[in-house]
């Protein structure tokens, strides 16, 4: 009844007319299979429907099979698109295994607890019926629906925990809802116009004054400072704020006044214990820990704090080249090479690597440091859309049959770039078929693992040991030690003979100062944390709970109904705010409630595309994140930035009760 | 003649009337609104017929066929890439010394206890400091300035090298390299137009192809060459006027240790009404009464110059840059700097070490007046090496030694100069370092040997210094 240790588990999508008719194409696999679920395990699988309409869809269930070990035929059943809505099942005699549907529209029909295939298709038929009735409410396309397939351990239901085994299928499809996106566009306008007002009267007035310096232009022409002057300075204060300790779980805010609406704001001495929601701290790594802070204080005191010069001309020291092999060993490549800074490796290596003549290939949402990186190499820049592997392919395609602009030439080389996790999306990189195609296509593969080396991965080693990809399949594994490892700078690993052409050519070697030799030692000391070598287990514990805590922290938001983009495991998620005016009432409501959450705006993010971004560390306690969501929710309330219904816990409660009797 | 002249006249006009009746024949009579129409209808009506059917007809195109499937299969088996990097050479191969200890005047390398010449101001008073700020927050500061990165001691960091050099602002970059290259995208755009020294390093360089503006070198460190420029540029161009206009120098060069003469760049910044930008980088702590840097040493109102920046690896002894200028110049970069905006910031107890060595260079002038002796004996004792002649200013912390006969190439004569310093480590324990260029760097100045002076160094420890660079000179030049 109990031990199904080993057994393959497939879930498919084969009702081909159902996705054909709202959607133009698929874009991925529609089926995947687990070889083996372990008890408590959370897996997830994704593929994108691109839709024809953008709108509103309402759909009807989708057929999924399902093949058990235990039964010789696929088994079906129907999903309908719904809110990820957990319904648990009684189980049926000895049959271990369960699929349960969950038919969950709106409001007017009750979460049916229902017994094997003949009531799916009941299931179907009276959502279709009153689909057609017009009896159901019809929400909007939600971005996903679940498929809950349970196994049942124990004969008791309330013991088991509420996620046990669920195959989800992501429908990637951020549509702003219509009302949302005319509210924001208006608000924006309303900015604009008013911004624009203000602005002739101050030049009016400075034509009066004559204040100006003649003979120069001004610094800032025209629209250039536009959107600082009108609209940024309006939030101000939900940017830049000062913290005066260790940005670790709870850190002290420090507060600030301003006294000429905004324009320039003034520290206070008075301080505000809040709960950390937005710092890079994956691992808790930022504050003085009782391992690594001893260290990297002996280290401090025999190297000091700066090398003072560049790596070439005496900034390496024995420190330095211990750190290059803890590296390489940790992230699985033959060598590497640090830099003091995460911005300045992407931005100096990149024109080293690929030249005039060389194709970069950038996935659309990439960082700033690579845009700029790429920018700087005098190769010729493409972009293929966010994470969509297809689309890759298409450019790859094109690209080679076109060759260089003009002359046609064939291209030297092609490099395309990606991130681990997308920092403003929360979105893993889909690894696995993006390598597949570059192999296919003699392009190499510049994977920068800045948010998730050391944050994901069992053993912390980022997007590559989550989703089972090779390391000698990446070319280049670039890197930052702010994130987890709570210093500073980054590295490039790659082969050996990579690295000593790295090391001979590039600027950021040659001329700027090495990393300073106790941020060196701190990043070692974390990375003997991590794995173990400290003869402790607090490695595996921490990289336990970020994992345990985001995936809490974004099924609690799920639930309460906000807008939560990204990918189960990663410890990064935005929550969509859209409207520029829930942008400061988000942060300001928060902060009031000691909850300091990160929002982001223009300059990092597309202009309606607002939004908030939480990280999760595994130095927030349970406590700290059922805070957090009591907070995040209330303010979400005021806000108003739940776009979609919340799963309600009374009925839940009810349904539970019923399968209880 | 007159008569066969009018027979033939007489012949075309019948033979014209013959035609215009003809052609009048089916209209002859025909009146449109009054109007008599002749037979010019008829060709005309032809001719509209004519233009209205060539107006149909679609224009020519060449046939468009896109590459199939198969062919375009075909073009992505053939492609053969190059290879990422080309294969490497010996050259390449090449480890720096390791240090085993802090990188004072003296260090062990390979065991051995060596003399060596970076760190301007060795191990000041830093490190209490430094502790503390590990201890109080950690090493790495998790995150940009804008979402929780900026702790305290940032803010207090600026408005510390704001009050230190008498500017309204600061602002804190996490990278000494990365300061410039964020600074001058910050604030010049398309079509601006730039006028450059030719030796700027390559962050500078960085910089400037990020910003996409109009790029003038003029020669290094030639003043006359930068009037000319800057007449060039504004003389013929009617929209200068209109355009930002920069001159971006750097105060002590590194790639030939000169010092830029600042106040014959404000003359002229200011005749041709040109905003300069000064990288401050290797003057700061070192140029200028109490350090204050060039503009202090040249005696110029800082307030002139409009933006500074500079790297606070060199003589501050910590690591990171700032920017510093006016309130307008900094609250800018505040959001529209990448190197700002989207990296994490500088770890605090770097920053709470840049105000401690501040701190040091206010309170102790001495250390200035030493660091400034032991330049003017080290530019003494080196005068007179063979083969190599100092470029530097004799005012410059980098002294900058090259050879006086070219080897024909950088790269051989960046080998000869690899021997120096090898033979020169191995043999008197003494460390320098040669000028290595990256390949995509576009500085043309000849490379050479830079000793960076500190005023840590004992005057036996420089004479000691000058014999055996002297004695390795001769020794390895004798071989070539």
């Amino acid at each position: 009844m109990k031990s199904e240790e080993s057994s393959a588990y497939d879930v498919t999508l084969i009702d081909d007319n159902w996705a054909q008719e709202v959607f133009d194409s698929i874009i991925g696999n529609t089926s995947k299979s687990w070889e083996r679920l372990d008890a408590g395990s959370l897996v997830s699988h994704s593929f994108e429907l691109e839709s024809k309409t953008k709108t509103v869809y309402y759909g009807a269930p989708a057929l999924i099979t399902y093949r058990v070990p235990t039964r010789p035929k696929l088994q079906e059943a129907y999903s309908t698109p719904i809110l990820p809505v957990k319904i648990l099942l009684e189980p049926t005699g000895s049959k271990n295994i369960q699929l349960a549907v969950v038919n969950f529209t709106g409001i007017s029909l009750l979460p049916k607890a229902l017994f094997g295939s003949v009531n799916n298709f009941f299931l179907n038929i009276v959502a279709e019926k009153r689909r057609k009735r017009g009896r159901v409410k019809t929400n909007p396309l939600p971005p996903y629906f679940v498929v809950a397939v349970r196994e049942f351990l124990s004969p008791s239901l309330s013991t088991l925990p509420r996620t046990d085994r669920i195959a989800v299928f992501h429908f990637k499809m951020i549509t702003i809802p219509y009302l949302t996106a005319l509210t924001t566009y208006f608000s924006y306008g309303l900015l604009f116009a008013f911004g624009q007002l203000r602005d002739f009267f101050r030049k009016t007035v400075d034509w009066w004054s004559h204040s100006t310096l003649q003979g120069y232009a001004p610094i800032c022409l025209g629209l250039e400072d536009f959107y600082i002057r009108r609209l940024y300075l309006r939030i101000q204060d939900c940017f830049n704020r000062p913290i005066s300790s260790p940005p670790d779980a709870w850190f002290d805010v420090v507060e600030r006044v301003s006294k000429d609406n905004n324009k320039t704001l003034n520290r206070t001495t008075r301080v505000q214990r809040c709960l950390n929601l937005g710092s890079y701290n994956y691992l808790g790594f930022a504050a003085a820990d009782e391992y690594c802070t001893p260290r990297v204080i002996e280290t401090l005191k025999k190297f000091s704090a700066s090398t003072c010069s560049t790596r070439v001309d005496g900034g390496t020291t024995t420190l330095h080249a211990e750190l290059e092999e803890c590296v390489a060993n940790f992230v699985g490549k033959p060598a590497a090479v640090v830099f003091g800074m995460g911005y300045a490796t992407n931005s100096a290596i990149l024109p080293v690597l690929v030249g005039k003549g060389g194709l970069i290939i950038s996935d659309s949402l990439n960082h700033n440091s690579i845009v700029n990186g790429a920018r700087g190499s005098g190769a010729t820049v493409r972009v293929f859309q966010h994470n969509t592997p297809s689309h890759l392919e298409k450019v790859l395609r094109e690209q080679i049959a076109e060759g260089q602009p003009r002359t046609h030439r064939p291209w030297k080389k092609i490099m395309v770039l990606v991130e681990g996790i997308y920092s403003m999306e929360g979105e893993l990189c889909k690894l696995p078929e993006i390598v597949s195609i570059c192999k296919k296509y003699k392009a190499y593969v510049y994977l920068d693992e800045a948010h998730s080396i050391g944050a994901i991965g069992k053993t912390g080693r980022g997007v590559c040991e989550l989703l089972g990809v090779d390391t000698a399949d990446v070319d280049i594994l670039m890197g930052t030690f702010t994130k987890s490892f709570g210093s500073c700078g980054g590295y490039i690993a790659g082969s050996k003979e990579l690295i000593q052409y790295l090391k001979y050519t590039c600027p950021a070697h040659l001329y700027a100062t090495s990393i300073s030799p106790p941020a060196a030692q701190q990043i070692i000391s974390a990375l003997e944390v991590i794995l173990g070598e400290d003869g402790s287990s607090r490695g595996a514990l921490k990289l336990a709970r970020i994992r345990e805590n985001s995936n809490f922290f974004r099924s609690e938001l799920h639930k309460m109904g906000f807008e939560v983009l990204g990918d189960n495991d990663s410890p990064v998620m935005p929550i969509m705010l859209y409207n520029p005016a829930k942008i400061p009432a988000f942060s300001r409501e928060c902060l009031k409630r000691n909850v300091a959450v990160v929002t982001v705006a223009f300059p990092a993010t597309p202009l309606l595309l607002a939004r908030a971004r939480i990280c999760i560390s595994a130095a927030h306690s349970r406590e700290d994140l059922i805070k957090a969501l009591e907070v995040i929710s209330s303010v979400g309330d005021m806000v108003g930035i739940k776009y979609f219904p919340a799963e309600p816990k009374k009925q839940q409660l009810e349904e539970a009760n019923r399968v209880k009797l | 003649m007159d008569t066969m002249w009018s027979a033939f006249e007489n012949m075309v006009k019948s033979a014209s009337d013959w035609v215009t009746l003809t052609f009048d024949a089916p209209s002859a009579r025909a009146v449109v609104f009054g109007v008599p129409i002749g037979g010019h209808l008829f060709v005309e009506g032809l001719l509209f017929v004519v233009i209205l059917f060539l107006l149909t007809q679609k224009s020519y195109k060449p046939p468009k066929r896109p590459l199939t499937k198969k062919e375009i299969d075909e073009l992505c088996d053939e492609w053969i890439p190059e290879p990422l990097i080309p294969s490497v050479t010996e050259e390449m191969k090449y480890e720096p010394p390791a240090l085993e200890s802090a990188a004072g005047p003296h260090t062990v390398i390979n065991g051995k206890e060596c003399f060596t010449w970076f760190s301007i101001y060795s191990n000041v008073a830093k490190q209490d400091s430094c502790t503390k700020a590990l201890e109080k927050y950690g090493v790495g500061s998790c995150g940009p300035r804008g979402f929780y990165g900026t702790i305290d001691v940032h803010l207090d960091c600026e408005s510390r090298i704001a009050k230190f050099l008498g500017t309204t602002d600061s602002i804190l970059y996490s990278y000494g390299l990365s300061t410039l290259f964020s600074t001058i995208p910050a604030f010049c755009k398309r079509g601006d137009v730039v006028v450059v020294d030719e030796g700027v390093h390559w962050g500078i360089q960085n910089g400037l192809h990020l910003s996409r503006s109009t790029i003038i070198y003029f020669k290094h460190n030639d003043m006359k060459s930068l009037q000319s420029t800057l007449e060039n540029a504004t003389h013929d161009n009617k929209q200068a006027k209109k355009l930002r206009r920069y001159i971006v120098v750097e105060a002590v060069y590194q790639n030939s240790g000169q010092i830029a003469p600042l106040d014959e760049i404000i003359r002229l910044k200011e005749k041709y009404r040109f905003r300069v930008i000064l990288d401050e980088s290797n003057s700061i702590g070192v140029l200028g009464s109490s350090g204050r840097g060039l503009t202090e040493h040249c005696k110029v109102p800082i307030e002139k110059v409009d933006i500074v920046t500079a790297a606070m690896g060199h003589a501050l002894a910590t690591e990171g840059g700032f920017c510093t200028g006016s309130a307008r110049v900094i609250d800018h970069q505040r959001l529209s700097s990448s190197g700002y905006v989207f990296s994490a910031s500088l770890p605090p107890y770097l920053a709470s070490a840049a105000i401690t060595a501040i701190d040091v260079l206010e309170e102790n002038p001495v250390l200035i007046k030493k660091l400034k002796e032991n330049i003017s004996n080290l530019h003494k004792g080196l005068s007179d090496v063979q083969g190599l002649e100092i470029v530097s200013d004799p005012q410059s912390p980098i002294v900058f030694l090259k050879l006086k006969k070219s080897m024909g190439s950088l790269k051989a004569d960046l080998q000869v100069l690899e021997d120096i310093a090898d033979h020169l480590l191995k043999e008197y324990s003494v460390f320098i370092s040669t000028s290595k260029r990256s390949t995509v760097d576009k500085c043309k100045l000849p490379t050479g040997i830079r000793l960076f002076v500190s005023a840590a160094h004992t005057e036996s420890d420089l004479e000691k210094a000058c014999e055996s660079l002297k004695k390795t000179t001769s020794h390895v030049l004798a071989g070539h």
